[in-house]
């Protein structure tokens, strides 16, 4: 470990932070598979309740009228999962062994990686409440509500660690 | 750049390789946006015309003209699923431009462990395509299915000899 670097820190905090939203998204290479052993999960996006209300019928009527929309969300979840995970590892190791140095790169590196989540959470957020459909915490996957919640402090934090060279 | 780093060696190679491998998931990810605007993927359903209508029947235009329910799902999905490749590639090539073009060898175990680690799931999802006897060539895929897959055997081997 670098001599500098100590975890009760503002950039030890950030790279704890880095390194939990990295593994809960590498942890996908076997949740995913998980998830779809014994048949499709509840809902189709996010909960089964606020699935509904999008979508007008219950996901599991909507996958046995429609096989085209059950072999999308199978085959497109499959495709995320690859995403997520590829990204999960990448961000394990940019954080270890990048942010943890005090590298700045590996800051700008995550936070470019967090911009498109960003912008990508909210989309599809808003097709839910535009229809006036309340999205609690425990509707989102974890997948989305962990980075939402860890990457912002974590950006602060590894900011203010960084400081005077970002 | 580092003092001791050559493009035409194999790390240099390597490097070239992974840079794109990461741009193909940031072009596609990034450019699906002006497709689905465009109506540029309304093409296909989830693979390719061919492919999508030999196992769903219709064209995936008309089935996507008539089923609203499965055009919102699908276009929810494809937003988050090249979102997450726009973030995925940006981590590749940062990886491989600041840790591997640097010569070192964690960035290169980073690198492959990334696309490793997803290739059982390539297996998962064309199983079922396979299995009804869905022809699938490389032609009705993405490149994003294959090209780094393709890229990513060649990377490693000489990224390990040149970090040798």
């Amino acid at each position: 470990m670098d001599a500098a670097f100590r975890w009760l820190s503002p950039l030890g905090a950030s790279v704890a932070l880095f390194l939990a939203w990295g593994l809960v998204w590498a942890a996908g290479l076997v949740g995913l598979p998980l998830l779809f052993a014994r048949g499709f999960p509840p809902w189709l996006l996010f909960s089964a309740r606020a699935d509904a209300a999008l979508f007008g019928a219950p996901p599991d009527a909507i996958r046995a009228a429609q096989p085209a929309a059950a072999e999308a969300q199978w085959f497109l979840s499959y495709l995320i999962g690859i995403g997520v995970t590829s990204a999960g590892v990448a961000i394990v190791c940019i954080a270890w062994f990048g942010l943890r140095r005090g590298e700045v790169w590996a800051f700008w590196s995550l936070v470019a990686a967090a911009v498109p989540l960003a912008a990508l959470y909210p989309y599809a957020i808003s097709r839910y409440v535009r229809l006036g459909v309340t999205l609690g915490l425990g509707d989102l996957q974890p997948f989305v509500t962990i980075p939402a919640l860890l990457v912002p402090p974590a950006i602060v934090l590894a900011w203010i660690g960084l400081a005077g060279k970002v | 750049m580092e003092a001791d780093f050559r493009w035409g060696s194999p790390l240099g190679v390597s490097v070239v390789l992974f840079l794109v491998y990461g741009a193909i998931y940031l072009l596609i990810g990034g450019a699906w946006p002006l497709a689905h605007r465009l109506g540029a993927d309304r093409a296909y359903l989830i693979i390719s015309e061919r492919t999508d209508a030999a196992v769903f029947g219709p064209s995936p235009a008309e089935i996507l003209r008539t089923n609203h329910q499965l055009d919102q799902l699908r276009t929810i999905l494809f937003a988050m699923m090249c979102g997450l490749m726009v973030a995925a590639g940006t981590l590749i090539a940062t990886v491989a431009w600041f840790g591997l073009r640097r010569g070192q060898p964690w960035a290169l175990a980073a690198l492959v462990l990334a696309g490793v680690a997803v290739l059982p799931y390539w297996w998962i999802v064309f199983r079922p395509y396979t299995q009804v006897g869905a022809p699938i060539g490389l032609g009705d895929l993405p490149p994003f299915m294959w090209v780094p897959a393709a890229l990513l055997g060649p990377a490693a081997l000489v990224g390990w000899v040149g970090l040798r």
